[in-house]
């Protein structure tokens, strides 16, 4: 019965211990390990990639979606995963490694961005810069408030106060296009082969078009003068942190003080997103600017980026 | 017949390339790029590699279900003790294998299994209810003609019954496979231990925004399951010959 009982508590040691060796302490330690990413042509795919390469890191990298990324780890399926906040900010609650921040992979990186449909915007430039507007109002407000911001981040993404109170630590909340950020986006997306050099062409050029930078100095200006009275409908991805801004300007009446009547829907990722842009289901949309781009390159859907949204926020969380 | 067969999918083919044409649309990419698109895929082996994963985690979810759906709905279909549970069978029946996506997961992880799992349960009704059918439907005089013969209850079940419902079981197959198809895009929708496999093909190629990948999946998955859906007419014909020269 002893030796049993000793057999018994050996293989439980063992197991605890080959448990600990397997625990992913540094940067090294992921060489062969599986990473999920949320899918394929994301900013987080992307970083992901530009991390490993920066590190000469290979991975085997599989595809997630967000809300069941930690269930998945925790299942011992996957070693680690990349998504944006509060993904990160909650597992880490849950006791989970936080192994790098999207800061530490690129510092001031583009994420997520304003886009609207570019028929839209020549037919209602009123509504479109009374939205942008709004965004200014409520980005200015996150970062003046952040406490109140916080709440309204519970209130948008059901998670518990401190995990978004963590979350919204790796997040800078901004409102201008970061023309220079997304450049080294499409041509990273080059390098990678999501788009084709035929579709791009010359890169300031494509840009030129894609971007407009003009428009939210006008919206950080913006006097409204009388109530616009028109219905929009803005889409945005569901629990993203980044996009606290659209729910801010929304529960603080920003959009009802210009006369705004908002229809909001939400989708699971950026690329469901632009889908809905090329039927025309949506007119402006808050989502990543690497599936904007790819989309707006590949499949010709004509959207124009007008304002950004946040930078960074994004992180590498192991178990 | 092969040559009118063959002259309906060239004109589909046709007029297909006449939409494109003139919707001018990257929505819609034209049979010459999806033949331009399929050529490379293949050039490149990838194809192929997709199509066998997928294959793979198809006919492994479809045995699971031929394994015990068949017995299960023979058994229900013979005996009335074992016919009480068709009740629950109804309640499971008509939720979509879709909805089985998020326990799957959490069940099952990521990995091949949960695959499995759901083209299982996509397959397993249409071959539980058929066998069950096939079973209930036996003409009584057949019966009746075995207990005059003095035959047991086991080798009724045996030599007529089973027999005789074969052709309305192999028609279940034959669907619990067309949706056991239908049910991999969905099973390779989200959460991939190894990113592979023609549903898994289709998401990506979406991410991406490339219609013309997207349609070479599709178009693969049909002619697999047409395919399939041959072999299995081809073994119908051989076992369930008695049948023709029955009537």
């Amino acid at each position: 019965m002893k030796k049993i009982l000793c057999l018994l508590l050996f293989i439980v040691l063992a197991g605890c211990l080959s448990q600990e060796t397997e625990r992913i302490q540094s940067i090294e330690d992921l060489e062969g390990k599986t990473i999920a990413i949320p899918g394929k042509a994301t900013v987080q795919d992307f970083l992901l990639q530009r991390f490993l390469t920066d590190n000469n890191i290979s991975v085997n990298v599989v595809i997630v979606k967000p809300p069941e990324m930690i269930a998945v780890m925790e299942k011992g399926e996957i070693d680690g995963f990349i998504a944006w906040e509060p993904y990160p900010g909650r597992a880490f609650s849950e006791g989970h490694t936080l192994l790098v921040t999207s800061h530490d992979i690129w510092p001031h990186h583009p994420c997520c961005v304003v886009a609207v449909r570019e028929q839209y915007y020549a037919e209602n430039p009123d509504v479109t810069l009374a939205v942008l507007a709004a965004h200014v109002k409520a980005t200015t407000f996150i970062r003046e408030h952040p406490e109140e911001a916080i709440d309204i981040g519970v209130e948008f993404t059901g998670m518990p106060r401190d995990v978004v109170a963590k979350a919204m630590e790796t997040i800078e909340f901004v409102y201008e296009p970061n023309y220079d950020g997304i450049k080294e986006y499409v041509q990273a997306l080059l390098d990678m082969g999501y788009v084709s050099q035929d579709d791009v062409g010359d890169v300031d050029t494509f840009l030129g078009g894609f971007i407009n930078t003009d428009l939210i100095q006008d919206a950080v200006t913006f006097v409204c003068t009388k109530q616009i009275d028109k219905t929009v409908r803005i889409g945005y991805l569901k629990a993203d942190l980044h996009q606290l801004a659209l729910f801010v300007a929304k529960e603080k009446g920003y959009f009802d003080e210009f006369g705004l009547n908002i229809e909001l829907y939400v989708f699971s990722a950026g690329p469901e997103e632009m889908d809905a842009f090329g039927s025309q289901d949506i007119d402006m949309g808050y989502l990543g600017i690497a599936p904007a781009t790819t989309k707006r390159l590949n499949l010709s859907i004509p959207i124009i980026i007008i304002g950004g949204v946040n930078n960074e926020g994004s992180a590498i969380v192991v178990r | 017949m092969r040559i009118q067969k063959v002259v309906i999918i060239f004109s589909c083919i046709v007029i297909w390339q006449a939409i494109a044409l003139l919707a001018d649309s990257r929505f819609l990419p034209g049979p010459i790029q999806v033949g331009k698109t399929m050529m490379d895929l293949m050039g490149t082996g990838e194809l192929m590699v997709h199509s066998v994963v997928s294959l793979w985690r198809v006919v492994a979810g479809f045995m699971v279900a031929v394994i015990i759906a068949v017995p299960l709905g023979i058994f229900m279909g013979w005996s009335p003790k074992i016919e009480h549970f068709s009740v629950i069978m109804e309640v499971i029946r008509p939720i979509p294998p879709l909805a089985w996506i998020p326990l799957a997961m959490l069940w099952f992880g990521i990995g091949f299994e949960s695959k499995v799992f759901i083209i299982f349960i996509g397959a397993f009704f249409p071959i539980l209810s058929n066998s069950y059918l096939g079973v209930q439907e036996t003409p009584p005089y057949l019966v009746e003609a075995g207990r005059v013969l003095m035959a047991t209850d086991n080798e009724i079940l045996r030599k007529i019954v089973i027999p005789n419902s074969f052709p309305v079981i192999l028609e279940g197959l034959r669907v619990g496979l067309g949706v056991a198809w239908m049910c991999l895009v969905a099973a390779e929708l989200t959460g991939l231990k190894t990113p592979l496999g023609l549903g898994y093909l289709i998401m990506e190629a979406r991410d991406l925004g490339r219609a013309d990948i997207v349609i070479t999946g599709m178009i693969t998955i049909g002619v697999i399951g047409y395919v399939m859906n041959l072999g299995l007419r081809w073994i119908e014909r051989r076992l369930v010959r008695w049948k023709s020269d029955q009537t």
